[in-house]
């Protein structure tokens, strides 16, 4: 009994420290509103989804890298990455990056736009952020996870 | 030849600007030419120019426009002409002509200058003035006058001065108030929305640019697109009205979102390189 006790204990412990880093599925935009004169330091606006402030902010950090990585802004910012090749070929690493939290190492600033509030029609709520990336240091940081080459 | 280029590209430019950008609260005013009815003053500069930093200051002082001098536009004209600007990234160089370039331009006519000098009483020099700004839009096709009135010095309670220019001041002096809220009830201010808590919105205009409590702002979703021949194309949508309900010390203002605050919310969260939220002031 005393054993199941500690192997369930250890189990929700282990479940609950496991870190939530996949972003909701609830849509949501990221634009990029402005870009620093040296080109490497961008600002974008992201919705983060969650049910209070951290998940959110959380949410939206992680969209905004996932739209530099995979999406891109124009053609002075493409993404930096294809997606399915690199699921495909390197989707531990990818998946260390995320869950590793490596990505909060390039965020320069975030600050929140608006307060959380619910959306229409969904159960969770929503918040902007303005998140100031340095797209150098992510290339970097992809650069040293042997991912950035292996996008292309 | 590359100067010629450096020109064209200059004035290409300039043609895609438009009055009211993001980062940008006051408009730019630029002060022309001072000319007096009566050509005796014409003759020396010295009351020009007491007219034109009297324009000046009290167009600043509305806090609707920053002004620019002739020495700062041939500076900014001799940067445009440099091969530094042309380095810069066509973003970066409409953003530094959408923050020098004018937005209306100023000449003003002195109808009156009647000076009088006194040997009864207190000697020395009274001073009479009337004068007309004409105020022209420069973003307009059609150069029309945006704003012109009269304004005349106070002839009531004249003070007699030592000088004739000490006269001239005083008679300006009494035109200034006069000017400033000529300017500040004839021109609107411009903010951005920089953020929402709840039902409340925070725009980048404040006590700086002359903004006060219970003011209206009409909130407007603008969006900057490229058309076929790479001009930009605005469009400017109606989404909301603010009123300011609190004038914050870092020249912001807190307003309270009156009407449509879903869509206002909905479109600033939408914003991006080539759209923004933008607050325009409601004129009384």
């Amino acid at each position: 009994m005393r054993k199941i006790l500690g192997i369930a204990i250890c189990l929700l412990a282990i479940t609950s420290c496991s870190p939530k880093v996949e972003p909701v599925a609830h849509g949501g935009s990221v634009n990029l509103i402005q870009e620093m004169q040296d080109k490497s330091t961008i600002v974008v606006r992201s919705l983060g989804y969650g049910k209070n402030i951290a998940i959110a902010q959380e949410d939206a950090e992680l969209r905004a890298i996932k739209a530099v990585l995979f999406s891109g802004f124009s053609t002075d910012h493409p993404a930096m990455l294809v997606e399915s090749r690199v699921m495909k070929n390197n989707a531990a690493a990818m998946n260390d990056f995320f869950v590793s939290k490596a990505y909060k190492d390039c965020i320069l600033h975030i600050e929140k736009v608006g307060s959380l509030r619910k959306e229409k029609g969904h159960k969770v709520k929503k918040m902007p952020c303005d998140i100031t990336i340095n797209t150098n240091s992510l290339r970097q940081k992809l650069r040293q996870k042997r991912l950035f080459k292996m996008g292309f | 030849m590359k100067r010629f280029i450096l020109i064209s590209f200059v004035l290409f430019f300039t043609q895609l600007l438009f009055a009211q950008e993001r980062a940008k609260t006051a408009m730019v005013l630029r002060i022309d030419t001072i000319l007096f009815s009566d050509n005796q003053f014409n003759a020396n500069k010295e009351y020009a120019e007491m007219v034109r930093a009297k324009i000046a200051e009290a167009a600043v002082s509305s806090g609707r426009f920053t002004v620019i001098d002739d020495d700062a536009a041939k500076s900014q004209i001799k940067y445009m002409s440099n091969e530094a600007f042309i380095d810069l990234s066509p973003e970066r160089r409409i953003e530094y002509l959408n923050n020098v370039s004018n937005d209306f331009s100023l000449s003003c006519t002195v109808t009156r200058c009647q000076i009088t000098k006194k040997t009864s009483g207190a000697s020395g020099y009274t001073c009479v003035m009337a004068l007309t700004p004409r105020i022209v839009n420069t973003n307009s096709s059609q150069l029309e006058v945006a704003e012109s009135r009269t304004f005349i010095s106070n002839f009531k309670k004249i003070i007699v001065r030592n000088t004739v220019e000490a006269a001239i001041d005083e008679a300006l002096q009494s035109l200034t108030q006069k000017m400033v809220d000529y300017f500040t009830n004839n021109f609107a201010v411009y903010g951005a929305m920089k953020k929402y808590e709840g039902k409340y919105m925070i725009i980048s205009c404040g006590a700086e640019q002359n903004v006060h409590k219970k003011d209206i702002f009409e909130v407007n979703y603008v969006t900057l697109i490229r058309d076929g021949n790479g001009d930009f194309q605005r469009t400017e949508k109606l989404v909301g009205i603010a009123k300011v309900v609190e004038l914050l010390p870092d020249g912001t203002s807190r307003c309270k979102m009156k009407e449509g605050k879903n869509q206002i919310i909905q479109s600033f969260e939408k914003v991006s390189m080539n759209s923004f939220v933008q607050c325009k002031l409601v004129l009384k």
